[in-house]
C-alpha cells in the first residue's frame, strides 16, 4: 500500500485518525503501532520480524546502557578514593561502548544479512570466476523488508544517543517499536530521532481539524508530483537508460535531466505526502528537502538533499571521525612539522568524508554503482575544497564576490552540472552501462529535438507539456519557500482566504484525477527510495 | 465566538470543496466511459477484451466465458464460433473475483447466455502475493471504485478524445488472445494424485457465489472450467474445485486431469514455459471442451 493510493487516503487514513482519537490519550500511541502493522502486513506479514528484531536490538541495548550508567554512578557515589573513581569510569566506559558496538554490529548484520549478501556473493563469484574457479555460490534473493534501511539508522542513533547520553533510554518496548516502523516514515523516510519526535509521537494529543485539513492538502501536492510529474516522466527515463545502445550523447543528457527531475518529483512528493501524514497526528517530521536545485555547490545541495541522511551521517560518522585518534594524531603531525593549513583542513577532510561517502553510496543499495555515485561526490567536495582559495582568488581579480548575482547563477548552473552528472551513476543498472553513457555523453553528440527523437521515448508531446506546467507551479512554490525560509507552504495556507484554500485542493485534487497516472492499464512506479 | 466561526468556515470550506468534488467524479465518470463512448480502442489493452464484448450487438453471445489471462489464452473462440456456438471470452488479465463479478452483472445487461463458463483460474490461484484475504479485500474495494466511479479506470481517455492520442485496436479473437510462440516446460507430469486441498479464501467464495447465483437467476447453465496449466494447476486445486462444484450444484470440468487425453504436449504446446497455452494448445483445449458442451449441453 502506498501513500498516493486510493485506499491509504480514504480508508486507510480516516480510519487510522477515527482509532486514534477515540483511544484515551494515554493510548494512542497504541492505535499508531496497530496501524504501523497493519501497514507493514501489506508487503507480507512474516517480514514483520526485522523490524521486530530491531526494536529489540535497540529497546535492550538502551536499557542495558542505562542500567550501566546508573550501576556507574553509584558505584562512583559510594567510592571515595579519585584514582578509584577514574578506574571505575573507565571500566564502566569499556562496558557501555562494548554495548553500543556489539547492538549497532547486530543492527548492521542484520542488514547485511538481508540486504548485502547477494552483492557479496555476487563479487566472490566474480572474483573465483576470474581466478578460472566455476564453482558459483548460488544467491539467496532475500526479498528486502519494507523501511529497513531507514529503521536500521533510526535504531543506530538512538543508542547512540543513549551512549552519549543525549537521550534516556525507553523503558517501555512498544513506544521504541512505534518510532521505528511508525507508518509515514517506515518507507522513504525522513530518518528522524527519537528526540525529534518522541514528545509528538507519545503525549497523545488529540487531532485538530486544522492539521488534517492542511495535512490532506500537502498530501495532495505530494501525490501531484508523484503521479503527475514523476510517472509521467518514467517510460521516457526506463527508455533512455535502458536502450543506452540506441542513443547518443544528447540523449544521454536529456535521460541524467529526466531522471534527476523524476527522481525529485518521486522522492520529494513522497516526503511532502510523509510529512502530511504525520501532521494530521500532530506529529511534527523534519523537512528532508530545502530546495537543493538553489544549491551553489555539492556540499549546500547535500544540505538540502535527503537532509536527513545528511544530518544522520553528520552526526553519527563524521564527527566521531573528525574527533577520532587518526585524525587527532594528523592534526599534531601537521603541527610539528608546520604543514600548510590548507593541505592540513583538506587531509582532515579526506579522512572524514571518505566513510560519509562510502557509507551514503553503500546505503542506497548493494551495488557498485551507488559505491561509486558516493565516491562521485566525495571527489566533487573535495575538489571543491581543494579549488575553493583558487576561486576566491579569481572572484578577486574579477573585483567581484560569490553574492554577485550572476555569479551566483553561474556556480547553481555548474552545480546542475555535477548534479545531472551524478545520476547517471546512480540510475543506470551496471558499472559498463555508466563508463558507456560517460563516453557518450561526451564524445557523441547527436540529435534530440530538430528530428523529434524525444517522441520516441514513451511519451507524447502533451505528456511532456503536462510535465513542464506542473514543474512551474512546483518551481513558483521551491521559490517562494526559498523566499521565505522557515516557513511552511501548508501552515501559510491556512491562513490565506477560504477561496484560495479551496481552489488549490480543488486544482491539485481534480489535476491528480484526470492528469495522474494511476489505475488500471498503468504499471504502478514504485517509489524509488522505497526500494533502498 | 470567534473559534466557532473558524470551525463553521472550515466546515462550509470542506462542504463546499467535497461538493464540487463529487460533481467533478460524477461528471467525467459520466463522460469518460469507452462504453457510453463506444470507443473501446481509447481504453487501455488490458481493458479492451471486456469492453468489445459489452458492445456487441445485443444477444449475440450463447456461451460467455468469464476469467483472467488463463481463458485468455486458452480458448480459441473462432474453433467455438464455427461449431456455431456464439461464444465470447470477457476475459482480462489478473481478473480479481471481484471484478468478474462486475463484468457477469454488465455482460447481463448485454446479453443473455445459455452457458456461463466461469475459468478458475482467478478463483483458485493461490499466488502468495496475490491471493491473502488482505489482496482480495483490497481487490474488492478497487473493483467497486472502478465499477461506479468509472473515471478512477478511464481517466487518462481525454487525450484519445482531444486526439492527443491515437485509438490503437487490440487484436483478438472474441476475447481470445492469440499467441504462436513457444516457451517449452520440460517439468512433465504435474497431477500427482493427493487428497489435500489448496485453500480459497471467504472473499473469493462470497463473490464466486455471487456470481454462480446471478447465472442461475438469469437462467443460464453454469460450468467451471480449469484450462491446462502446468505452472498455476495441481491435484490440490482439483480437489477443491470438484468439492466446491458438487456443493454449489454446477458442473465442473478440468483440463489438467485429461491433458495427456487432450493431448498437449508441454514442450510445443505453451507460450511461457507452463503458464499458458498457446495457440496449438488452446486449440487442444477448446477442441475438448466443444465436445464437452455439445455432449451435455445440446
Amino acid at each position: 500500500m502506498y501513500y498516493f493510493s486510493l485506499i491509504f487516503a480514504v480508508l486507510f487514513l480516516p480510519a487510522a485518525l477515527i482509532v486514534y482519537q477515540l483511544l484515551p490519550q494515554k493510548y494512542r500511541y497504541i492505535a499508531l503501532l496497530v496501524f504501523n502493522v497493519i501497514f507493514f502486513s501489506y508487503t507480507g506479514m512474516r517480514r514483520f520480524i526485522y523490524p521486530l528484531l530491531a526494536g529489540g536490538i535497540t529497546f535492550f541495548a538502551g536499557l542495558l546502557l542505562e542500567y550501566l550508567f546508573a550501576k556507574q554512578k553509584e558505584k562512583v557515589k559510594a567510592e571515595e578514593d579519585k584514582e578509584n573513581k577514574k578506574k571505575i569510569k573507565k571500566s564502566y566506559l569499556i562496558k557501555t561502548r562494548t554495548v553500543m558496538i556489539v547492538s549497532i554490529a547486530a543492527l548492521v548484520l542484520l542488514i547485511l544479512h538481508v540486504k548485502y549478501t547477494d552483492f557479496f556473493i555476487e563479487n566472490i563469484n566474480s572474483i573465483a570466476q576470474k581466478m578460472g574457479n566455476d564453482h558459483r555460490i548460488p544467491l539467496k534473493e532475500f526479498v528486502l523488508p519494507l523501511g529497513i534501511s531507514f529503521y536500521t539508522l533510526q535504531s543506530i542513533g538512538y543508542i547512540v544517543d543513549v551512549y552519549w547520553r543525549k537521550i534516556t533510554a525507553e523503558k517501555n518496548f512498544l513506544k521504541v517499536l512505534t518510532y521505528i516502523t511508525f507508518f509515514p516514515t517506515i518507507m522513504e523516510g525522513p530518518i528522524v530521532s527519537f528526540l525529534e519526535v518522541k514528545e509528538d509521537l507519545f503525549s497523545g494529543k488529540g487531532i485538530v481539524f486544522d492539521n488534517v485539513y492542511s495535512g490532506y492538502i500537502r498530501l495532495l501536492y505530494g501525490c501531484m508530483k508523484k503521479l503527475v510529474i514523476a510517472d509521467r516522466l518514467n517510460p521516457a527515463v526506463k527508455y533512455l537508460f535502458t536502450e543506452i545502445g540506441e542513443t547518443n550523447g544528447t540523449e544521454v543528457a536529456c535521460a541524467a535531466v529526466l531522471f534527476t527531475v523524476m527522481e525529485y518529483m518521486d522522492f520529494s512528493g513522497s516526503i511532502d505526502m510523509v510529512i502530511g501524514v504525520a501532521k494530521m497526528f500532530g506529529i511534527k517530521l523534519p523537512e528532508n528537502f530545502k530546495q537543493p536545485f538553489f544549491a551553489k555547490n555539492a556540499t549546500e545541495f547535500w544540505r538540502r538533499w535527503h537532509v536527513t541522511l545528511g544530518v544522520w551521517l553528520k552526526t553519527y560518522i563524521f564527527y566521531p571521525v573528525s574527533m577520532s585518534g587518526l585524525v587527532r594524531k594528523f592534526s599534531k603531525f601537521a603541527k610539528e612539522k608546520k604543514l600548510n593549513n590548507h593541505f592540513k583542513n583538506m587531509v582532515v577532510s579526506a579522512i572524514s568524508l571518505l566513510p560519509v561517502w562510502l557509507i551514503n553510496g553503500l546505503w542506497h543499495g548493494p551495488s557498485w554503482t551507488y559505491i561509486s555515485y558516493g565516491i562521485y561526490y566525495f571527489i566533487v567536495i573535495m575538489l571543491e575544497l581543494i579549488f575553493e582559495p583558487l576561486g576566491d582568488l579569481i572572484l578577486e581579480k574579477l573585483k567581484t564576490t560569490r553574492e554577485n548575482p550572476v555569479v551566483t547563477v553561474i556556480r547553481v548552473l555548474k552545480n546542475w552540472i555535477v548534479i545531472f552528472l551524478g545520476e547517471i551513476v546512480f540510475r543506470v543498472s551496471n558499472m559498463f552501462g555508466a563508463v558507456v553513457m560517460y563516453r557518450k555523453f561526451f564524445t557523441e553528440p547527436g540529435r534530440v529535438f530538430s528530428n523529434g527523437a524525444f517522441l520516441n521515448w514513451g511519451i507524447n508531446g502533451v505528456d511532456y507539456v503536462i510535465a513542464l506546467i506542473f514543474l512551474l507551479v512546483v518551481l513558483a512554490v521551491d521559490i517562494w519557500k526559498e523566499k521565505n525560509k522557515g516557513e511552511l507552504l501548508s501552515d501559510r495556507i491556512m491562513l490565506c482566504p477560504a477561496y484560495l484554500r479551496v481552489a488549490a485542493v480543488l486544482f491539485l485534487a481534480v489535476s491528480i484525477l484526470i492528469l495522474g497516472l494511476y489505475g488500471p492499464g498503468f504499471l504502478e512506479v514504485d517509489l524509488i527510495y522505497a526500494n533502498f | 465566538m470567534q473559534t466557532s466561526d473558524v470551525k463553521k468556515n472550515r466546515t462550509l470550506e470542506i462542504i463546499s470543496i467535497f461538493a464540487v468534488l463529487a460533481v467533478v467524479i460524477i461528471v467525467f465518470s459520466k463522460t469518460l466511459d469507452p462504453v457510453k463512448l463506444n470507443r473501446p480502442a481509447s481504453a487501455s489493452d488490458l481493458d479492451q477484451y471486456i469492453l468489445d464484448g459489452l458492445l456487441l450487438p445485443e444477444d449475440t453471445v450463447d456461451v460467455a466465458v468469464i476469467g483472467d489471462s488463463q481463458a485468455m489464452f486458452s480458448l480459441n473462440m473462432e474453433m467455438v464460433n464455427d461449431e456455431g456456438i456464439s461464444a465470447f471470452i470477457f476475459g482480462r488479465g489478473g481478473l480479481s473475483m471481484p471484478e468478474a463479478w462486475y463484468t457477469v452483472r454488465r455482460m447481463y445487461n448485454r446479453h443473455s447466455p445459455k452457458v456461463v463458463i466461469i475459468e478458475t483460474n482467478m478463483f483458485a490461484e493461490t499466488n502468495a502475493e496475490t491471493s491473502s484475504v488482505r489482496a482480495d479485500l483490497l481487490d474488492v474495494f478497487n473493483a467497486a471504485v472502478y465499477e461506479y466511479l468509472p473515471v478512477f479506470r478511464y481517466h487518462s481517455i481525454w487525450q484519445n478524445l482531444f486526439g492527443f492520442k491515437e485509438d490503437v485496436k487490440i487484436d483478438h479473437i472474441r476475447g481470445f488472445n492469440v499467441r504462436e510462440n513457444i516457451a517449452p516446460y520440460y517439468g512433465g507430469e504435474y497431477m500427482f494424485p493427493t487428497d489435500s486441498k489448496s485453500k480459497i479464501n471467504f472473499v473469493r467464495r462470497i463473490y464466486m457465489e455471487k456470481i454462480i447465483k446471478l447465472c442461475k437467476e438469469n437462467g443460464s447453465e453454469v460450468i467451471l472450467l480449469s484450462t491446462p496449466s502446468a505452472m498455476e494447476f495441481d491435484m490440490g486445486k482439483h480437489n477443491t474445485l470438484t468439492e466446491y462444484a458438487e456443493k454449489n450444484g454446477v458442473d465442473y470440468l478440468d483440463e489438467n486431469i485429461v491433458w495427456k487425453e487432450i493431448g498437449i504436449d508441454w514442450t510445443r504446446d505453451t507460450v511461457d514455459e507452463g503458464y499458458h497455452l498457446n495457440k496449438d494448445g488452446a486449440d487442444k483445449a477448446t477442441r475438448y471442451l466443444i465436445d464437452y458442451l455439445e455432449e451435455n449441453y445440446q
